[in-house]
């Protein structure tokens, strides 16, 4: 799987969305994205590419889009 | 005098503030509101759906004082629960956005001490309200008050919805102390909410155990500065112990109090409270009593008795007329037991429910509304306050509605899909009288 593929698996495995969806994809945008689902998204993210997000990328990382920039950060090239 | 009366006592001191940091004093709040139910005739039962913010909050206060019954909902809520709740209770009027300010229906009888109509289970689909009078307002607000000990310069920030009876109750309290509430729906996962704490000097956060699983196993909170916030609430459910531990340890170190507390919306709000010099000598407890009430344990359950026990439920428009029928004596539903110094323990609970982020949701409902559904007896329901809803199905054929029932459940109950768990078995163990045997599905 790239990396491309499994970043998108987080976000499809917790939301009830579709890949097109995905660029549009926001914090409380939807109803599965709220701070459980964001506490999963999180998990599943960290465990998927062996980071640990500090808490200010945690609240950053709200949208799928920004997660993205995020984990370049980590060394993660999307 | 009840809190929502008083005009002049806190009529300078700010009241709230709004997501924008503007500032209302308690005199703003008072003619705002009078202003947004103008069109309201006393005594009136009005439906509310309502957010944290500012006009939910002036019109929940005047409509208080004008002595108009409140069925609160979250402005969230399904529209078929809206219209549910109109049809059950015939409501004169429904403020919210999109609804027209017209009376709706004509009126009908009240009971006098009707305050406030409040579901056990927030969005959860559930008809049934608990009455609450004016005294069961104002009495479990000043035990709350006092053993809390809330004065006017304490400055919550909201982190539970406005329906729900642990965020009203600190509404409530700190209103009767002439406090200051920072208004918001922000999660603890916004930035702007963190902003807020530190820009306001937010004084106090509430929370249910899911709250400080984000809080702490996520956030380490415990590593923030946070030099203002003084005070920390939990209730809502069972907090696990290593979190207690964890919480209470960092606020024996820094200088804070963690609350943990018990209660139920049938007594307002709270009933009992683990003082925070407790809170690590006590892992797990609920506490003593709050001010003013007391607890029995009685064949094993909790029961406790004080005015904050509310008037009864509701099912229709008529029970809006009953009087008192609790008569301050609540049968909690909870197992629980003393230790040798008075600190009661929940054990268990007699009747079959999970709560989930603090909501209280009825196993047996949700499986009759599946049956129904499905048409079915070949589904039934358990579950754990952890894991969510277990769905026990013993025919595959169902099997193939999981997504319809996944959208259903999310819909109609506000259930996410991650609370809910399916198992296809071979068939559900009854009894010879054909009662489920709950115990032989596990979890």
């Amino acid at each position: 799987m790239t990396n491309l593929e499994k970043y998108d698996d987080a976000f499809l495995s917790n939301f009830k969305v579709s890949k097109d969806d995905l660029p549009e994809l926001e914090y409380q945008g939807i109803f599965e994205w709220d701070s459980v689902g964001h506490m999963d998204l999180i998990a599943d993210l960290e465990s998927a590419f062996g980071v640990h997000f500090n808490t200010k990328d945690v609240l950053r990382l709200s949208s799928y889009e920004k997660g993205k920039g995020i984990l370049k950060e980590y060394g993660v090239e999307i | 005098m009840y809190f929502f009366d008083k005009k002049e006592e806190f009529r300078n001191r700010i009241m709230c503030f709004d997501g924008e940091e503007n500032s209302y004093t308690y005199e703003d709040i008072w003619n705002r509101g009078d202003s947004l139910t103008e069109h309201i005739p006393e005594g009136s039962l009005v439906l509310l759906l309502c957010g944290n913010d500012v006009n939910s909050l002036s019109t929940y206060l005047a409509l208080l004082r004008k002595r108009c019954p409140v069925i609160l909902l979250g402005r969230d809520v399904d529209e078929s629960l809206v219209s549910d709740m109109r049809d059950t209770y015939r409501p004169e009027f429904i403020i919210g956005d999109g609804y027209s300010r017209d009376r709706i229906n004509g009126k009908e009888p009240l009971h006098d001490e009707l305050a406030l109509l409040l579901s056990t289970s927030g969005s959860t689909g559930a008809r049934k309200l608990v009455r609450l009078s004016r005294d069961n307002l104002q009495v479990n607000c000043d035990s709350i008050v006092e053993y809390l000990g809330i004065d006017g310069n304490e400055r919550p920030i909201t982190t539970l919805p406005m329906e729900y009876t642990y965020g009203l109750s600190v509404i409530h309290s700190h209103i009767a102390a002439g406090a200051s509430i920072v208004l918001t729906d922000l999660t603890f996962f916004s930035g702007e909410f963190w902003e807020l704490v530190e820009k306001l000097k937010v004084t106090s956060m509430a929370g249910v155990p899911y709250s400080y699983e984000i809080l702490f196993r996520r956030l380490e909170m415990d590593k923030m500065e946070l030099p203002y916030l003084k005070t920390m609430t939990q209730a809502g459910g069972h907090l696990k112990p290593d979190l207690q531990e964890r919480v209470g340890k960092w606020a024996l170190e820094t200088g804070r109090r963690f609350f943990v507390m018990y209660g139920q919306t049938e007594a307002t709000a709270r009933m009992s409270y683990l003082p925070p010099d407790k809170c690590l000598e006590k892992i797990g407890s609920i506490g003593i009593p709050v001010p003013g009430g007391r607890i029995e344990i009685q064949d094993g359950e909790l029961v406790y008795y004080g005015r904050n026990v509310s008037l009864g439920y509701a099912t229709s428009r008529e029970d809006l007329q009953l009087g008192d029928v609790n008569e301050g004596r609540l049968m909690t539903g909870d197992m629980a037991f003393a230790d040798e110094d008075g600190y009661y323990y929940i054990s268990g609970r007699k009747k079959r429910f999970i709560k989930l982020q603090g909501r209280r949701i009825g196993l047996d409902r949700l499986q009759e509304y599946l049956q129904e559904i499905l048409d079915s007896e070949d589904v039934v329901c358990t579950g754990t306050d952890d894991r969510g809803v277990i769905i026990w199905i013993a025919d595959d054929s169902l099997m193939e509605r999981k997504d319809e029932i996944e959208e259903l459940f999310a819909g109609k109950f506000g259930i996410r899909s991650r609370f809910l768990h399916f198992n296809l078995i071979d068939e559900i163990p009854r009894n010879s009288s054909g009662k489920t045997v709950y115990a032989k599905l596990g979890s």
